[in-house]
């Protein structure tokens, strides 16, 4: 079956140990997925790549314990967007409820780069730049929950498709 | 876990005999693998206190933000002993996450070796 055929929503669901030892094959997999079963050029499936990778890193390094799991569900509801969901349990004992992590990502998202540590960067910039929402939420049973939605027909940005550099993007009204 | 292989090399800036140290890297810096690599980096900036480094990532393919956060920690180590950081040979992909988190604000970006040398 070719993409083009493909009208349903696509859930893919994956639960990892808590480690970041795994990390490259998500990244593989993310970088494959959104190649070959959406419409987003190359340069979006390089930064949907570093999206979940950080989402999941925050999950690994705050959210379960080492001998525990983190879960990541990709959804593309095809010709409108893919929405990324990534939960923790919360038994890292670091873990943090939903509302300082939002409070942690406000406040880093007015630093300037030199003014902010070695972590901090990730959701604040890469996450929350690249993605047209982003919700974080507590989990009923302990944990929290990242969901972000990018849209494929997003007007703000057109890509520029004559140099294919990905640092270049046209802003349109 | 994600391969990594790093080189430092010293040479000489064009113009004024300056040291440099030219620091490349190769393959993917993550979580599973920045940790350990860092300390290497700060060992050489503690030892180079009178040279400039540049930083070739023509060979990276993935930067994580903590990854990020070690360039801007190494960028206040050695800029406060009066010496410059240059990225060099960034791929597009790398350069797009680096202009997202606003590195290219407070670093220099080089196409080419010859290029970095000359800002370095």
């Amino acid at each position: 079956m070719s993409r083009q055929e493909i009208e349903k929503p696509i859930e893919i669901k994956i639960e990892l140990p808590t480690n970041a030892y795994f990390m490259s094959g998500i990244r593989d997999f993310t970088l494959s997925m959104i190649r070959n079963m959406t419409d987003f050029s190359e340069q979006w499936a390089y930064r949907f790549q570093s999206v979940v990778d950080e989402i999941c890193n925050n999950a690994i390094e705050h959210g379960s314990s080492k001998d525990d799991s983190i879960y990541i569900t990709f959804i593309t509801h095809p010709n409108q967007d893919i929405e990324i969901v990534v939960e923790d349990n919360g038994s890292n004992p670091e873990s943090l409820p939903a509302a300082e992590i939002l409070k942690k990502i406000e406040n880093n998202a007015k630093l300037e780069i030199n003014e902010i540590g070695i972590r901090g960067r990730g959701l604040a910039f890469i996450v929350q730049e690249w993605t047209d929402k982003l919700e974080i939420t507590d989990r009923e049973n302990g944990g929290i929950r990242v969901r972000v939605v990018k849209n494929m027909n997003d007007p703000k940005f057109k890509e520029d498709t004559e140099s294919n550099d990905p640092t270049k993007i046209i802003l349109t009204n | 876990m994600a391969d990594i292989a790093y080189n430092f090399s010293d040479l000489l800036s064009q113009d004024s005999n300056k040291k440099i140290v030219v620091l490349t890297v190769e393959g993917q810096l993550d979580e599973s693998n920045v940790d350990n690599f860092a300390p290497k980096v700060y060992t050489k900036i503690e030892e180079n206190t009178d040279a400039s480094f540049i930083i070739d990532l023509e060979k990276v393919s993935y930067m994580n933000s903590k990854s990020i956060g070690y360039i801007s920690d190494w960028y206040s180590k050695i800029s406060a002993h009066g010496n410059k950081v240059v990225i060099a040979k960034a791929a597009s992909n790398i350069k797009d996450v680096l202009n997202v988190v606003g590195l290219d604000k407070v670093i220099p970006m080089a196409q080419t070796m010859e290029e970095a040398k000359s800002l370095a």
